[in-house]
């Protein structure tokens, strides 16, 4: 204690001679004796080390005295001295060499750590951690969920390997790093307005934990070759256009110049409907959900509903707007037309006065429109950068998600989940994003890595448990057709060099499975991406049922409810 | 007065130390509301602790398991990990590692810390991380919205430690580029020792 109380008599000595001002003195009696000590530390620190291990007597003298001295409790501790103090040490280094040695030695001591409530940040990541070999460099990087699937393989197989060769020569390397997986609870405030429970995981979690799950990487193998090229001369390069359509009747209408033809899926067939004889009339195409009309968005702000049994002019619907409608969106009688200056119109065709309501949130021009299957949301997406999700009972907007950061062309509606909405973005995005459009939460991201022009879920099946899918088309650099499966949001085929140019649009077929791409190439091709949706039909048991029991039992994926005959005929199906 | 832990004891100051130390984490870096938090006295300090039952029960599933591994002195490091939840980042990175002693070769540690110096060291480690909200950076989400945090553990542990089925195998969860740390004091049991460390997203503005 003494050597305590000289020890600051010193100090505050030589605090006054020094150059710098050590704020008052009343400060400085509370940290005094770290003050000195760090001060002395660096001078002496190797003296100290030896000190330590030789002087055990004093050393337990002095920290039996410690715990009533106040001012040594709440001192705060140095591990590193900053260079402004350093400086100042030398100015009386002198005097604590000589005089205070015993009473460096006792605060040494008295704890082992130099730390202090300076907080001092490390910019270089060097992580304290005490194994020779540091596990967290050996982690292999998980390759971006948009590398190529041979690359994934790829790294997986290096894990592997790494792993089998530090076993066997024994290394420390494969120190484990868990992950306590169960969900952290909501807050309680948040537990009030919806229950969390059932949320899906978060999908850096997801991509964590499966990353070293064989299911990642599993490819799929898809033909990479069309299956059918047709020419398309005169297909306009634009991206902000939808210039072809598919109908469930199996007839393809693309727009080609000022020129709109139908081509029959079936026989192979190609129609002209009409030719505008205005190049770039035509700025958008979509068949009605009747399959019977066709509705084409015009360049001066119309839309011509055509009728393709009589292959007649059925009605003109006016905007008003005098700018080009590039993308629409049926519901029975009702088509939405997105604007370039931004405006929704909601048209019901039986009506002479066709506009039933305007909607006016967008910014830029709407190039992605499309209702919810059952017709209570329409997602558009716009030039503006955003995708609004609308009441369409209120004609309000419900969500506005920013998150793109280029236009948003490609939307589509899941088939299985009603709220689930994927959309993409554009040249300087790259992201497909998907949303629970009940709560405008964003539920999964994949970066495409280019444009997204266009995107369509689809499914494939792999031991008998199906896998949703979505593929997405797009630009530079590889114009490439990409599948992606969404509950990894890992890319498990794709198509490079799919077309020679960027793919402008692409359309799936009415059984879901192939898709036709049409690009800047002016070709269209059809390519086989999907297996088709295998329904499971109610009732009948087929005759060997055992087998189909017996085939089904191991590889049944989830409902444990469903009733045996309901197993026998799906495992019928699959065979 | 030199009535040492024993290695359990030892343990369950450490196992004690997490779980006041996650609490007031949670509580400062406000991943959880202020209501969810009661004051309790612990250290001589006033300390915040959720009285949340789901999280309350949480943690304890976390630091039941932990807790056994420091006992057969399986795990070397337990970290709170802080998640924004849109953007699935890793924004601050709690690390405590632990050292065991009876792991290190003889005579190179002095295992003569007492109860009191513990309890000491202790507080002004939970002092330090009250005080650390003064300098890391203000925790928003891109999206903007409120409560859009949450967080992960990760220990690690021995490849031969028993790992019952709710832990998995993780990355580490690193910062993203751009991180600073901050290391903060440690305190040692007669068996372990007890370092902290944060880091934490610097450029903020880099990601919006």
């Amino acid at each position: 204690m003494s050597d305590n109380r000289t020890n600051r008599l010193n100090f505050t000595d030589n605090a006054s001679k020094s150059v710098l001002s050590l704020t008052s003195p009343a400060k400085l009696n509370v940290v005094s004796s770290d003050w000195s000590k760090l001060t002395a530390k660096k001078p002496m620190g190797k003296i100290n080390k030896r000190q330590l291990s030789s002087n055990s007597t004093t050393l337990s003298n002095v920290t039996n005295i410690l715990p009533s001295s106040k001012s040594a409790v709440h001192r705060p501790t140095l591990q590193y001295v900053p260079p402004l103090l350093k400086r100042s040490s030398s100015l009386f280094k002198d005097d604590l060499e000589t005089n205070d040695r015993k009473s460096i030695k006792s605060q040494d001591s008295d704890d082992g750590c130099f730390n202090t409530d300076r907080f001092i940040p490390l910019r270089k990541e060097n992580s304290f951690s005490h194994s020779k070999i540091d596990p967290l460099d050996l982690e292999e990087e998980v390759p971006p969920p948009n590398a190529s699937p041979s690359t994934h393989l790829k790294a997986q197989t290096k894990r592997v390997f790494k792993q089998n060769v530090a076993e066997a020569c024994g290394l420390d390397m494969n120190q484990r790093i868990l992950q306590y997986m169960p969900k952290p609870p909501a807050s309680s405030s948040r537990k009030q307005t919806y229950s969390i429970g059932n949320r899906s995981h978060y999908s850096y979690s997801s991509l964590a934990n499966s990353g070293p799950s064989p299911e990642l990487a599993k490819l799929r193998k898809i033909n990479s070759n069309p299956e059918r090229i047709l020419d398309a001369p005169g297909f306009q390069d634009d991206f902000y256009l939808n210039l072809v359509s598919w109908s469930n009747k199996n007839v393809l209408a693309i727009a080609l110049d000022s020129a709109l033809y139908l081509w029959n899926g079936a026989t192979g067939n190609v129609t002209l409907l009409n030719d505008f004889e205005e190049p770039g009339a035509i700025s958008s195409v979509t068949w009605s959900d009747d399959d019977c009309h066709i509705s084409i968005g015009k360049s001066g702000g119309d839309t011509e509903i055509w009728d393709v049994e009589t292959m007649s002019h059925v009605r003109t619907m006016r905007s008003g707007l005098g700018v080009r409608i590039g993308s629409q969106s049926w519901l029975e009688t009702l088509v939405a037309t997105g604007a370039k200056s931004g405006e929704i119109h909601i048209n019901d065709v039986r009506i002479k006065n066709h506009i039933v309501s305007s909607w006016e949130e967008h910014r830029g021009e709407v190039c992605g429109v499309s209702y919810r299957p059952d017709g209570l949301q329409l997602a558009s997406g716009s030039n503006d950068n955003t995708v609004v999700i609308w009441d369409t009972r209120t004609s309000l907007p419900q969500h506005i998600k920013r998150q793109h950061t280029a236009a948003v062309k490609a939307m589509v509606w899941s088939p299985d989940t009603t709220n689930l909405l994927a959309t993409g973005g554009g040249q300087t995005d790259k992201h497909i994003h998907f949303w629970n459009t009940t709560t405008g939460a964003r539920t999964g991201s994949i970066n495409t890595g280019s444009q997204v022009s266009s995107l369509h879920w689809g499914q494939s099946y792999s031991s008998n448990t199906m896998q949703r899918e979505i593929v997405a088309t797009g630009g530079n650099p590889e114009n490439a057709v990409s599948i992606y499966n969404y509950d990894t949001k890992f890319k498990v085929a794709e198509i490079v060099h799919a077309h020679e140019a960027r793919i402008c649009s692409s359309q799936l077929s009415p059984d879901g499975t192939v898709l036709a791409t049409v690009g800047g190439d002016e070709n269209l091709k059809f390519y086989k991406v999907f297996e088709p949706r295998r329904k499971r039909p109610q009732g009948v048991c087929d005759g060997d049922s055992l087998m189909g029991l017996l085939n089904v039992g191991d590889a049944c994926d989830d409902d444990s409810s469903r009733s045996p005959t309901r197993r026998n005929t799906s495992g019928f199906v699959i065979r | 007065m030199s009535s040492g832990l024993s290695i359990k004891g030892s343990t369950r100051t450490v196992t004690e130390f997490f779980e006041y130390s996650i609490n007031s984490i949670l509580f400062q870096r406000a991943v959880y509301p202020p209501e969810d938090f009661s004051t309790v006295r612990k250290y001589d300090l006033n300390l915040l602790k959720t009285h949340d039952d789901e999280l309350k029960n949480y943690i304890r599933q976390i630091l039941q398991q932990v807790h056994r591994w420091l006992l057969g002195g399986k795990c070397n490091k337990l970290v709170l990990c802080i998640v924004d939840k849109s953007s699935c980042e890793i924004v601050e990175r709690w690390e405590f590692d632990v050292q065991h002693y009876a792991q290190l070769p003889d005579g190179d540690h002095a295992s003569n810390s007492k109860q009191e110096d513990t309890q000491r060291q202790i507080r002004a480690l939970m002092r330090q991380i009250t005080a650390s909200v003064t300098f890391l950076p203000e925790l928003e989400s891109e999206s903007g919205d409120e409560d859009n945090f949450t967080f992960n553990v990760l220990a690690y542990t021995d490849a031969s430690a028993k790992v019952p089925l709710e832990w998995a195998d993780s990355n580490p969860m690193e910062v993203a580029k751009g991180s600073e740390k901050v290391e903060f004091k440690s305190f040692s049991t007669n068996d372990h020792k007890i370092r902290t460390q944060v880091s934490y997203r610097v450029n903020a503005n880099l990601s919006s």
